[in-house]
């Protein structure tokens, strides 16, 4: 069966909208930093565009939250070589910038978050952040980060078990 | 519902990000390059290259004293007292004159030469860059 190759304008504008706001959840609980996070899906969408031609409208969501997920991860790297020349601890310590929501009365429980899904092993932060905010299914995101499917469940179990009870660890105190 | 959907709550995208991004793509489409500029572009570097001048040039890593044997610290054998450092008679002349330039070019440059050009004769040139084999002053200055 062959599929058609190339995106139209129409089409990338409607993944744009669609893909938007899970893309940038994700993405800022990478970064942390609401201009960075539109940068990033700014600079995948422009990839995206220059390869329209080359790419298949069924398989472009899956490209652009690879690509997201590079760009995020290579950005964080960034970060965390800053602060370790800067002789900062981890970025745990540092505050989330530009929260849309960041109100005086949930910055508390930002902050407790922030630091909290920062201790997050890679492994288990991606696979989270995946299953809660991309809407894709077990199967799409064993095959987006090349893990067996199993595998998927437990991390996000592992990894939802481990923020509870960093979150009731650093909210007792 | 789900069970971590009290912990994770979703963020609202900054508005405007669509406008943005379509400014950004017209703005890139807008500069970009152009074949025949790209051609006339390498046909130019081509011609600049067909008529260049004819002097040799040397991209130096190292201070130029290196050049003519001098040594890290110190003079020269001449600024050391020691014996002069004698070349052969086949290129004596031009390495007489490429030592007195590279000192001159040293003391100029007080040291700093790292990715510096220097211009040489094509004689002296020819005795520093061949390959080693039948080149005594090649030789000599190592």
């Amino acid at each position: 069966m062959t599929r058609a190759l190339g995106i139209s304008e129409a089409e990338w504008e409607a993944l744009y909208n669609r893909l938007e706001k899970p893309l940038y959840n994700f993405a800022y609980r990478y970064v942390w930093n609401s201009q960075e996070v539109q940068d990033i899906l700014h600079d995948a969408f422009m990839e995206l565009w220059v390869r329209r031609n080359r790419l298949i409208v069924s398989t472009a969501d899956r490209y652009a939250w690879t690509t997201v997920l590079n760009l995020s991860r290579k950005r964080r790297r960034w970060h965390r070589t800053k602060h370790f020349l800067r002789g900062d601890d981890s970025l745990a310590a540092l505050r989330a910038t530009g929260a849309p929501d960041a109100d005086a009365s949930r910055s508390q429980q930002y902050a407790l978050l922030h630091a909290a899904i920062e201790r997050l092993p890679e492994t288990l932060r991606c696979v989270l952040l995946l299953a809660e905010f991309s809407e894709m299914s077990y199967e799409s995101i064993s095959e987006l980060l090349s893990i067996p499917l199993g595998t998927v469940g437990s991390r996000r179990n592992l990894a939802l078990n481990q923020l509870r009870s960093e979150l009731n660890r650093r909210g007792s105190r | 519902m789900n069970q971590s959907d009290r912990i994770l709550t979703p963020l609202e995208p900054p508005p405007g990000g669509w406008e943005r991004l379509r400014a950004r793509r017209n703005l890139a489409s807008r500069w970009a390059p152009s074949w025949w500029a790209l051609a006339s572009g390498a046909a130019a570097a081509m011609a600049w290259l067909a008529i260049a001048p004819g002097h040799t040039q040397i991209r130096m890593q190292l201070t130029a004293g290196r050049l003519i044997g001098e040594r890290s610290r110190g003079g020269g054998p001449a600024d050391s007292g020691k014996r002069a450092r004698h070349f052969p008679a086949v290129c004596g002349r031009e390495c007489t004159n490429l030592r007195r330039r590279v000192r001159e070019f040293d003391a100029r440059e007080d040291k700093v030469t790292v990715g510096r050009i220097v211009d040489l004769p094509d004689t002296c040139q020819s005795h520093l860059t061949a390959s080693g084999a039948g080149s005594p002053c090649r030789r000599r200055f190592r």
